[in-house]
């Protein structure tokens, strides 16, 4: 799967999806620029846009860069590169590749190809929504939320984004964000627990006949390190874990803020660096 | 009326971009599927649409709660790019912040752009400037010493992900737990079936606590 995912022709597609995305955004910003000129803008703040956007970006910019080399290792450089600068973030690239690995493994599919293609389709497909429905949707939705600002008696042509940034404090936790919360606990949950109960369950398969036996000898050739570490998923699970904690508990006691942005690659790096020293000692 | 202009304008332009970003994101993997000459498994992905349905169902929450905050041009290109909640919303309200215009002025939309584009183009030309340093690094990639950890590069997301979200709501999170280790370790179930009886019974009580959360505060 990784000579597929790291061939010359997928380095292609991130090429075009970079030189389309680095197109489009020239595009908004010279046309901002005419409006800004027609308006008789301060240049100045303009070029403090500019320079404080940048300077804000570099650092989460890095930490995709790290979910970027997380991920390669599983399905190739260029195929995270593309899905980390279309649309994607980390945490939603990384459970739907693995949620598609895990079903494709279920299923008994080992064909490279045919996971590769799955995988890829999978990360695209979950990934539309949010796009098709501001393609279709978000101008009738503006148009919607101009006309709440219009008919609002406010102070100095108060807008469409004020009328929302206000009203969001004042919402409470809401069924919605309850059954998310909800969803999401009991999917990394359930991710969890499968992954540290794998590797004994297929020791324990090894006494067994037929497609189980079958699975488990599969399942140690590909991860031979395991054989005789089958805790080594719990040591990780527990060390990035662990790291996340941390990383959370310095951000917001020791006003560690930078932190936020490396959080989740970090925990990551440290709990893949865990599995590589469990399975060395 | 020279306001309403220039939002259609931007809603125009805005739309087309992400129209043609649609078709090249959906085409990449039909093109993988011609150069490889295989079709994807349409089981697996009809399977992946319940443990990814908060992120299906995310993307019409993300337009109604991010769009407000950053502009009409902002909205179409940070839908296309990404990383909203971590990099572009704040970007484009530091911005605007820093800039001191008004939220939905004429002005307030150019600086969201600009701050929104920037943003995007810093990110590609990183993201791009470290896969050419990543390249060389392939064969290390695959060195027998890293497998280990590239095999663990899911494990450790679910184990960094459970802190983030047990610590929102600790009271749900025994019951799943059981449950999914019963199902996966006695019963030998994978996650096509734990993350969806899981799910439902963390829907049950997350909706039970709620109930007697709004009943105390009555």
């Amino acid at each position: 799967m990784l000579e597929i995912g790291n061939s010359w022709w997928m380095y292609l597609f991130g090429i075009i999806v970079t030189i389309f995305v680095i197109a489009g955004c020239l595009f908004f910003i010279i046309k901002a620029f005419k409006e800004a000129k027609s308006l008789n803008m301060d240049k100045k703040v303009i070029k403090k846009t500019i320079f404080s956007s940048a300077i804000f970006t570099i650092l989460p910019s890095i930490s995709i860069l790290v979910g970027i080399f997380a991920l390669a290792g599983q399905l190739g450089i260029p195929l995270p590169w593309i899905r980390l600068s279309v649309i994607g973030a980390l945490h939603y690239e990384g459970i739907a590749a693995d949620t598609a690995l895990g079903f494709l493994k279920e299923a008994g599919i080992d064909d490279p190809k045919i996971a590769m293609v799955t995988v890829a389709s999978v990360m695209t497909l979950g990934i539309l929504t949010g796009p098709i429905f501001c393609l279709f949707g978000f101008k009738a939705y503006d148009k919607k939320l101009l006309a709440k600002a219009n008919a609002q008696p406010t102070e100095n042509n108060v807008s469409v984004e004020s009328v929302e940034v206000v009203e969001k404090p004042k919402k409470k936790k809401g069924l919605g964000d309850v059954i998310f919360n909800a969803v999401f606990i009991a999917m990394i949950g359930a991710f969890i627990i499968w992954d540290a109960v794998e590797p004994f369950i297929r020791k324990k398969d090894l006494n067994s006949d037929g497609k189980a036996l079958e699975n488990a000898l599969k399942f140690f050739e590909e991860q031979p390190y395991l054989s005789d570490k089958l805790y080594i998923p719990i040591i990780v699970a527990i060390v990035s874990f662990g790291t996340m904690a941390l990383c959370e508990f310095l951000e917001k006691k020791c006003k560690q803020k930078w932190l936020s942005d490396f959080s989740l690659g970090l925990s990551m790096i440290v709990g893949m660096a865990a599995a590589a020293i469990v399975a060395i000692l | 009326m020279e306001k309403k202009k220039f939002v259609i304008d931007d809603h125009f332009y805005g739309r087309i971009f992400l129209a043609l970003a649609i078709i090249l994101i959906v085409l990449i993997p039909i093109i993988m599927c011609i150069i490889l000459q295989v079709l994807p498994n349409f089981l697996v992905i009809l399977q992946c649409i319940f443990p990814l349905i908060t992120f299906i169902i995310g993307g019409f929450v993300e337009v109604i709660t991010y769009s407000p905050m950053l502009g009409v041009s902002g909205t179409y290109l940070g839908f296309f790019t990404g990383n909203l909640v971590n990099l572009k919303v704040p970007c484009a309200v530091n911005a605007r912040e820093q800039a001191g215009v008004k939220h939905g002025s004429k002005e307030g939309e150019i600086i969201s752009t600009i701050s929104v584009a920037v943003s995007t183009l810093v990110t590609t030309v990183i993201l791009a400037l470290g896969v050419a340093l990543l390249k060389p690094l392939e064969p290390v990639l695959q060195n027998e010493y890293l497998v280990p950890a590239f095999d663990a590069a899911f494990t450790a997301l679910f184990g960094a992900l459970a802190y983030k979200y047990f610590i929102k709501d600790l009271k749900l999170v025994p019951i799943p737990l059981i449950i999914a280790f019963i199902l996966s370790f006695f019963l030998k179930q994978g996650t096509g079936i734990t993350i969806p009886v899981c799910a439902i019974i963390s829907i049950v009580i997350a909706y039970l606590l709620l109930k007697r959360e709004q009943k105390k505060v009555q």
